[in-house]
């Protein structure tokens, strides 16, 4: 009985402890609305880019009159990055931007070698694109469904 | 007031049943969309492999590529297990702290 007692008492004493240093638990990062709309941004401009690019004639495809694009959203991605990084418990969400950064540059990359682009490769690549940034723009609304008490 | 410690740790458990409820659902739909974007995706690599209309050395980095985007929507599940902890886990706090409180 008294064993028992004990038990129960130290199996509950991390959480009396967390209750007394006026803790809560915390596994992710704040929500941060600014983040999630920049994402969205992101995510409009880089399905805008695969829309034009589909819609060229693939013999007119040329990476010099893309570069500007490809460019201008690879800093959007790293500035993005940049703000998830130095966010405390974030570590997650900048992995997955790590991922969306280096398949830009992968096309990027692809793109300037070949200076061409397959209509099938840049419609899978366009779909992708989107899941991604869905996912990526989903684990932060999660951050703040989190800091809602229920 | 005296403090009846059962009668919280039950409240706390209902208070966790029911702060998580609502997120298994959530994840369970979002993991079906991810498998299902994922089937999509590797049966349209497929088929366009089988045709002859892309090399092998394309559908060998098209298949890695559409692990590193599986991989990251996953990733997804991950932040809303942790969210869903986070959040069950301090709803039981808050019932636990109220109950201290009226107790004192």
């Amino acid at each position: 009985m008294h064993t028992a007692k004990i038990k129960k008492v130290l199996f509950y004493l991390p959480l009396l402890l967390l209750i007394l240093s006026g803790c809560t638990v915390r596994y992710v990062a704040d929500y941060n609305a600014e983040i999630k709309d920049e994402t969205l941004q992101i995510a409009k401009k880089v399905d805008l880019f695969w829309g034009t690019l589909i819609d060229t004639q693939k013999s007119k495809r040329k990476y010099h009159d893309f570069k500007d694009k490809y460019i201008e959203i690879e800093t959007d991605i790293r500035i993005l990055n940049v703000k998830n990084k130095i966010r405390a418990f974030n570590k997650t969400s900048t992995k997955q931007v790590n991922v969306l950064l280096e398949l830009w540059l992968e096309d990027k990359k692809s793109h300037k070698n070949n200076n061409s682009f397959s209509g099938f490769i840049a419609t899978r690549h366009r779909k992708q694109f989107l899941r991604l940034f869905t996912a990526i723009a989903k684990g932060e609304e999660e951050k703040n469904i989190s800091s809602v008490a229920k | 007031m005296s403090l009846n410690i059962d009668l919280v740790l039950k409240d706390m458990g209902f208070a966790i049943i029911d702060s998580v409820k609502d997120d298994v659902v959530d994840i369970k739909n979002y993991t079906e969309t991810i498998l299902k974007n994922n089937k999509e995706s590797l049966k349209e690599l497929a088929e366009a492999w089988i045709a002859n209309e892309i090399p092998d050395l394309i559908f060998d980095a098209e298949v890695e590529r559409e692990r590193k985007v599986v991989e990251t929507e996953l990733l997804t599940i991950k932040l809303m297990k942790q969210a869903a902890a986070q959040q069950a886990a301090n709803s039981a706090i808050n019932i636990f702290m109220k109950a201290v409180k009226a107790a004192v």
